[in-house]
């Protein structure tokens, strides 16, 4: 009985991890989706890769440097940002702002967002 | 850290970032160190008084850094890039000059195979084109099982058990431990132990079919005596390799071992530079394509080479025993 107990109790721990898993990864698919707006809605004014990251965690949108950097690279190379190094104390540092094609992507991105959410809304409220 | 207890934590980032570069594409690598120089300096100072170490090791390993700028899926990944063109780019040219030099060579020695020149001339060109085509594929399709199944390489290198921020050298220090050159080295001799124990069973009379003749000039008894000594090295030559990419450590016995084999291979190539003649000219039937005064020639002339070669392998030694001593792959500065 003991060992039936005990086996039932790690099958059902396992399943917990398994699902905590799904559920983390699920989570962090959602944020991906948002991550490009969140940095855009930041850049209308210059910040440095530091300041965007400091920035963005303190509004609750938790990111993390290995992430925000490589996509402030994308984002340059498909043309919605533009930046240029600035030589300051104590050491020179690249500032990132949005670009004309970037203001315009994220306002579609916007719209398209509040367009989504609408339709989740309908979708999870709905009996 | 390599010889200095004084280091500032910039400097220690600035070794980290360097490392990072390593594995970098080369068109934005300088551009990313900067930005990634900046931002981590950045980030310890606002963190305050916190172990520059530790700092680092929270970052991950420089591999790992390197790769989350890399956001496409890849058949090699920048962890096993830097490996894959080492190999690549020794294995291919290699494979490509035995190739073409052995078409020629039986092109010279049997034209009736051919029609024309212009023949010969496409028959070498395309079968080194596809040999060195099907034998880049090969290596891609290794690379590409390491990639995926050797959990990008990390289980291969055992980078996250092993790293240490500690372990980062400065500008003008030498790595140690070069996986693709460990990988370089096993292919070489595993291609060396096939050549040679197949060209000594099979290669060395003469290879008739209908009217045509090819004669292939056999090793010597006084070179075949040396055949185990020669398979002993390149066997050990394996061991130590696959030992190095286990361990990923040089130690003070890999290092003995080492030069022990270089010394060994210095040794045997100024004995079989003492035997007068490594070929011999094989017996030539009636039907032989050339006369018994040309087949010696041949293997005067083979002799010869052979005998460069050995030369050759001396001076490369040695020359490798003075480049570990002064030290190798120094690491670059991308900040500069």
């Amino acid at each position: 009985m003991t060992i039936l107990c005990y086996t039932h109790y790690i099958i059902s721990m396992k399943k917990t991890d398994m699902y905590d898993d799904v559920r983390k990864n699920l989570i962090q698919e959602l944020r991906r989706g948002s991550v490009v707006i969140a940095v855009l809605s930041r850049l209308s004014k210059e910040h440095y890769g530091y300041t965007l990251l400091k920035e963005l965690n303190e509004l609750g949108f938790s990111i993390e440097q290995n992430t925000l950097y490589p996509l402030l690279r994308r984002l340059e190379t498909q043309g919605l940002l533009s930046s240029q190094w600035k030589v300051e104390d104590p050491r020179p540092r690249r500032y990132y702002i949005r670009s004309e094609t970037g203001t315009e992507v994220f306002h579609d991105l916007i719209k398209e967002s509040k367009k989504l959410q609408k339709i989740l809304e309908v979708l999870c409220n709905e009996k | 850290m390599k010889n200095d207890k004084n280091i500032s934590p910039g400097e220690i980032i600035k070794r980290y970032v360097n490392e990072v570069g390593r594995y970098l594409p080369k068109k934005d690598r300088r551009d990313i160190c900067r930005e990634l120089y900046s931002s981590l300096t950045d980030m310890l100072e606002d963190r305050g008084a916190e172990d520059v170490f530790d700092f680092l090791k929270e970052q991950g390993t420089p591999r790992k850094k390197a790769a989350t700028y890399y956001t496409h899926q890849y058949l090699i990944g920048p962890e096993l890039f830097p490996a894959f063109r080492t190999v690549t780019g020794i294995v291919i040219p290699v494979i490509a000059a035995v190739l073409a030099g052995t078409l020629t060579i039986t092109g010279i020695f049997s034209p009736e195979e051919y029609t024309g020149t212009g023949e010969f001339i496409l028959e070498v060109f395309g079968s080194t084109f596809s040999g060195t085509a099907s034998a880049f594929g090969f290596i891609v399709l290794i690379f590409f099982f390491l990639q995926r199944h050797g959990g990008h390489g990390e289980k291969l290198s055992k980078d996250l058990e092993t790293w240490h921020p500690k372990d980062l050298l400065a500008k003008g220090e030498a790595k140690e431990f070069a996986l693709g050159e460990q990988i370089v080295r096993i292919v070489f001799s595993v291609f060396l132990i096939l050549l040679v124990n197949w060209h000594y069973d099979s290669i060395g009379n003469i290879i008739s079919s209908q009217d045509i003749t090819i004669i292939v000039p056999s090793f010597s008894d006084s070179f075949i005596r040396f055949l185990p000594a020669v398979n002993t090295l390149w066997g050990l030559t394996i061991g130590l390799s696959v030992v190095l990419i286990i361990s990923r450590k040089v130690n003070y016995f890999s290092r003995i071992a080492d030069y022990g084999l270089k010394g060994y291979t210095i040794a045997l190539a100024i004995a079989l530079l003492n035997i007068e003649r490594l070929f011999t000219v094989p017996a030539l039937s009636a039907s032989a394509a050339m006369s018994a005064e040309t087949a010696a020639f041949i293997v005067a002339i083979l002799n010869n080479v052979m005998k460069g070669i050995f030369v050759l392998v001396i001076v490369l030694t040695i020359i490798d025993i003075v480049k570990s001593f002064v030290k190798r792959g120094k690491t670059a500065d991308y900040l500069e």
